[in-house]
């Protein structure tokens, strides 16, 4: 045995109990609710200077324009969606969320008044992040309103 | 990504105040996710808004 074998030894038992202390922590899973709580805070701030700059990019423009925008990103398509928010809070039981949605849904149909549907961008969904039913979620998922 | 119909039930679970801690992180992530896609795409609007104002100007000056 040369003087090489054994560090490499001592390294692999060494991993060994790195992998068994990883897979442990991989069955039970440590949940960072403050860190998500943050980030998503820090999320909302962010969509709103968007909006903002959405809202301001808007004013003033040509309804012809926005319209070919509007087609050329399948705009309907994104809000029809399964991967987005405004898709997911359907699922929410909230009546704001609800009828904001329906909104949306009814306008995006209408493509000849896309500036409407734009309000239902730009406005309409920083309305549904900051709606009730939201905030109420995010009261319980911070345990103000539940019990875990 | 989760599921439109779980999360749904994850919701619910929360609202009935029934969900574990790593449901509720679950849903905060998938919350996160959501306005990281929905910030991505309003800002893809407002740069094509950009994009299109700016080809029309340069049409303008042509003429």
């Amino acid at each position: 045995m040369n003087h090489s074998e054994r560090p490499l030894n001592d390294k692999k038992e060494e991993n060994k109990k790195e992998t068994a202390s990883f897979d442990l922590a991989e069955t039970l899973p440590e949940v960072n609710i403050e860190a998500e709580q943050r980030d998503f805070g820090q999320k909302v701030e962010t969509l709103k200077q968007t909006t903002d700059e959405l809202e301001s990019e808007l004013k003033n423009t040509d309804p012809s324009l926005i319209q070919r925008v509007w087609e050329k990103l399948q705009v309907e398509d994104y809000l029809r969606g399964d991967e987005n928010l405004m898709s997911l809070t359907m699922g929410l039981s909230g009546g704001a969320i609800a009828s904001l949605t329906e909104f949306a849904s009814k306008y995006a149909s209408q493509a000849e008044t896309p500036e409407k549907l734009l309000v239902v961008l730009g406005v309409g969904i920083g309305a549904a992040i900051f709606s009730k039913s939201i905030m109420r979620i995010l009261n319980l998922l911070s345990g103000r309103g539940g019990k875990k | 990504m989760i599921q439109k119909d779980e999360f749904k039930a994850l919701i619910q679970k929360i609202l009935d105040d029934s969900a574990t801690k790593e449901e509720k992180g679950r849903v905060l992530k998938e919350l996160n996710i959501s306005l990281d896609n929905l910030n991505s795409f309003l800002k893809k609007i407002t740069q094509a808004i950009k994009d299109e104002k700016a080809i029309l100007n340069i049409r303008k000056n042509l003429n």
